[in-house]
């Protein structure tokens, strides 16, 4: 799985090493505020011949599956988490 | 012979004593735990449920204790099989990841993910925060070999954070994407 978002340089497509889940990666390494969606690898072109015109369109993808918070906000995140162990 | 405390199923508290100096739990007569002069000891095939471990210890004079192993750094060198005495300093984050076609992560430690921001222009973003943004980065990439030209990958400083580091993939006059990518944190 990829999770891809619009930037002002183009399209960025993160993808997960696998240490944290998804969900957790597109919040953190998606930028706050912006819209992202997590798709299936193949749904990402292998062929990078024109990598830097790709471009997002949300009308296709229909609604984001969140929104990024952000590396800062999420650490300061699980900093409470850990200091509040349910 | 024991003292025994059973837990007996018809009787209810059944105590049996003798001058042996050792105390036995039981339950409906099977052994459960032994006391004596050594100290505690579980019964076959009993043992303390982790679960029953809850609350805080109380606290240790380490003074007191025993059989206990402790390290010099010289240990730590030994371990990372280093020679002299120049101390070690451990990466604190690693990533390998194939930049061409679909770009794919071959291996990591402490990284969340890699964002491929455009030809020839990754992030690696990490896992755990690093404490300041002081680190050292060591970036490599090479080609898959058809090729003899150069290639290399330089910090790109728009984002050399303390969650992330970005770099640029130089190959021949411009930015172009390469097989083999790697980039270690240390601090």
């Amino acid at each position: 799985m990829r999770i891809i978002y619009q930037t002002e340089e183009g399209l960025a497509v993160v993808v997960p090493t696998g240490e944290l889940d998804i969900n957790e990666v597109a919040r953190k390494d998606v930028p706050a505020g912006v819209n992202y969606w997590i798709v299936e690898d193949n749904e990402v072109p292998s062929d990078r011949t024109f990598r830097d015109a790709w471009e997002l369109n949300p009308t296709d993808l229909g609604t984001p599956d969140g929104q990024g918070i952000g590396a800062d906000a999420w650490f300061a995140e699980q900093e409470v988490a850990d200091e509040n162990p349910s | 012979m024991s003292v025994n405390i059973n837990a007996d199923t018809t009787n209810g508290l059944v105590l049996t004593s003798d001058t042996s100096g050792e105390l036995k739990l039981q339950s409906a007569g099977a052994d459960i735990a032994t006391v004596n002069s050594s100290g505690i000891t579980m019964a076959s095939g009993k043992t303390l449920p982790a679960s029953a471990l809850t609350g805080a210890l109380p606290a240790i004079d380490g003074s007191a204790l025993t059989n206990l192993s402790s390290y010099t750094d010289s240990d730590a060198l030994t371990l990372f099989n280093a020679s002299g005495s120049a101390p070690v300093y451990a990466c604190r984050a690693w990533v390998k990841f194939k930049g061409t076609g679909a770009v794919t992560i071959n291996g990591s430690g402490n990284v969340s993910s890699v964002t491929d921001n455009g030809t020839g222009q990754f992030t690696a973003n990490f896992s755990t925060a690093m404490p300041d943004t002081n680190y050292s980065v060591a970036t490599v990439t090479s080609t898959d070999g058809s090729t003899d030209r150069g290639a290399t990958s330089l910090i790109d400083d728009r984002t050399y954070t303390t969650s992330a580091i970005r770099i640029l993939v130089w190959y021949g006059s411009g930015l172009g994407d390469q097989v083999n990518n790697c980039i270690q944190i240390f601090r």
